[in-house]
């Protein structure tokens, strides 16, 4: 066990845990209003149940950061570490934390592009993030 | 004059004021009081302002669970507010003993803190739900505390306005002024930009003069009629409260819509002044919320202070400070005075001592005060515009 806190899925939830056990990003769509995040059985703006799963891209951008000093459950040992928030491509934001560059305030910017990886924790695996291009994993 | 009027409305609703406002008698390190018994010292506290004992109490509000409050205080209220959306909870609390009030549902509404924040005495162990959306989607990240949680979106707010990190360093600066003044105060000393540049990292861009502290405390209200106000045999002259908002946006600052502005802001404090039928001009004082240094940035801009991107400039030139034209956080806020938790109890407490006159930092003629709380990190705000009967 990582030590680290793990998400608890719950049947809203299930399929976009089970699509980032296959190292894919999955939410609910809505034709009428779009992505549904975080997931949920109905459109929170028309209240369809009838939309379907799709993929996203993975691709994003850095919409903000922190560079957190005191770690968190498990990560004690990793500090300093960036906890970013990445805006998708195709819309919905992400928390995750960035691996593959300098833990420093000037190595990153807003806007800075990004890709998604997967980290492997206890069975789950979690969306994480490293510059556009970049081949670091966890 | 013992009535207010919302814009739009011909009804004319009968006037709410504050009889009764206390903190406990200790703030700050109170290793031997339980979160209850600083919960129910000030209520005793706030009731003695008011000449009131606990068997004249009919309603309770407050975020510890309200029929442990009641068995504690000693009341069997016939209306009880638990609602919990985080540190602006008393904010909905006044404005729902408000309504509560103006309908009859209680005649005196007393609204509770007790947080033992630092010390844990009679607290639960801090627990996480991993099956919510924060806990799936924002918790497993190596989010230790609020410091690394709320602080997220500053970084979206600083570079939309090209601002720097000492945008931050300012709001401590000059708040500190203010706690200089308070000698309850768990920081008392003044501060240079230098200071506070080179305490402690804990978040960069946040360091830790930047974050409030950790305490202990309590503080209560007693809210009643005008009406039964004047019977009463008051220390202080009633505090009127004349307009309130609240919005709940959601389960916090990944989720906001914008990361520069706080829907939840400027919808509680739209609806606060329409309904105390005052504009940004009407007020004399101001509380924000300031569990850390961004917040009251994006208050002052989303209130209608100041314009977008313009609040670190307007605190830099000392409008907020002693002597400007915007008094705020003049207890030194949660990041010089007392942070529990749950601040906004004490954001509260201010406000009434400057209409009333007493606070330790008194600031000359307040008539009106606005207080704007924030809870759930950008989750939810409560606003309440104060002014004098
Ligand atoms: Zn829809």
């Amino acid at each position: 066990m990582s030590g680290k806190l793990l998400p608890n899925p719950t049947p809203e939830t299930r399929i976009y845990w089970e699509k980032t056990a296959l190292n894919e990003l999955w939410m609910p769509y809505c034709q009428t209003d779009g992505w549904v995040f975080p997931p949920r059985f109905h459109c929170p703006t028309c209240a369809s149940t009838e939309f379907e799963w799709r993929q996203l891209s993975g691709r994003g951008t850095i919409a903000s950061f922190i560079i957190t000093h005191r770690g968190g459950a498990g990560y004690q040992d990793e500090v300093p570490y960036f906890i970013i928030l990445v805006d998708l491509e195709e819309g919905p934001r992400l928390v995750g934390n960035l691996y593959g560059v300098p833990v420093e305030p000037t190595a990153v910017e807003v806007g800075m592009p990004v890709e998604v990886f997967f980290e492997l924790r206890d069975g789950i695996h979690l969306p994480q993030w490293r510059p556009a291009g970049s081949k670091v994993t966890i | 004059m013992a009535s207010s009027r919302i814009e739009g409305d011909d009804m004319t609703y009968e006037e709410i004021v504050i009889v009764g406002a206390a903190e406990s008698e200790l703030i700050g390190i109170v290793p031997d009081v339980s979160a209850t018994g600083l919960a129910i010292g000030s209520a005793l506290r706030a009731l003695d302002d008011a000449g009131l004992k606990p068997s004249d109490v009919d309603g309770i509000a407050g975020t510890l669970h309200v029929s442990e409050l009641a068995l504690q205080l000693g009341v069997k209220p016939r209306y009880a507010d638990g609602t919990n959306v985080g540190g602006c909870s008393y904010m909905l609390h006044v404005r729902h003993a408000v309504a509560a009030l103006r309908s009859g549902m209680a005649d005196v509404v007393v609204i509770m803190h007790g947080e033992s924040g630092r010390s844990r005495v009679g607290s639960p162990p801090m627990a996480m739900d991993m099956a919510t959306a924060s806990g799936q989607f924002e918790r497993p990240y190596g989010i230790a505390g609020t410091f690394s949680m709320f602080t997220i979106p500053t970084m979206a707010y600083l570079h939309k306005y090209g601002l720097d990190e000492t945008a931050l360093a300012h709001v401590s600066v000059a708040q500190s002024k203010w706690a200089a003044q308070q000698p309850r105060a768990l920081r008392q000393k003044v501060l240079s930009v230098e200071d506070v540049m080179e305490s402690k990292m804990i978040s960069w861009p946040f360091r830790v003069l930047e974050c409030c502290p950790v305490t202990d405390g309590g503080g209560s209200l007693v809210l009643t009629t005008a009406k039964r106000a004047a019977d009463m045999d008051l220390k202080y002259k009633p505090v009127v409260v004349a307009g309130t908002g609240e919005l709940v946006e959601g389960a916090g600052s990944s989720f906001m819509e914008d990361l520069t502005s706080f829907r939840a802001f400027r919808e509680s404090s739209a609806e606060a002044f329409r309904t105390a039928d005052m504009t940004v001009n009407d007020i004399d004082h101001l509380m924000i919320y300031d569990a850390y240094a961004h917040v009251p940035l994006y208050g002052l801009e989303d209130l209608g202070f100041v314009g977008r991107g313009e609040a670190s400039e307007f605190i830099k030139s000392g409008a907020t400070s002693p002597g400007g034209s915007l008094p705020m956080n003049t207890n030194g806020g949660g990041l010089m005075y007392t942070h529990t938790g749950m601040y906004g109890m004490f954001a509260l407490q201010e406000g009434v001592r400057q209409i009333r006159g007493t606070s330790p930092a008194q600031v000359e003629g307040v008539q009106t005060s606005f207080v704007q709380g924030v809870g759930g990190m950008f989750g939810a705000a409560g606003a309440v515009v104060l002014r004098t009967q």
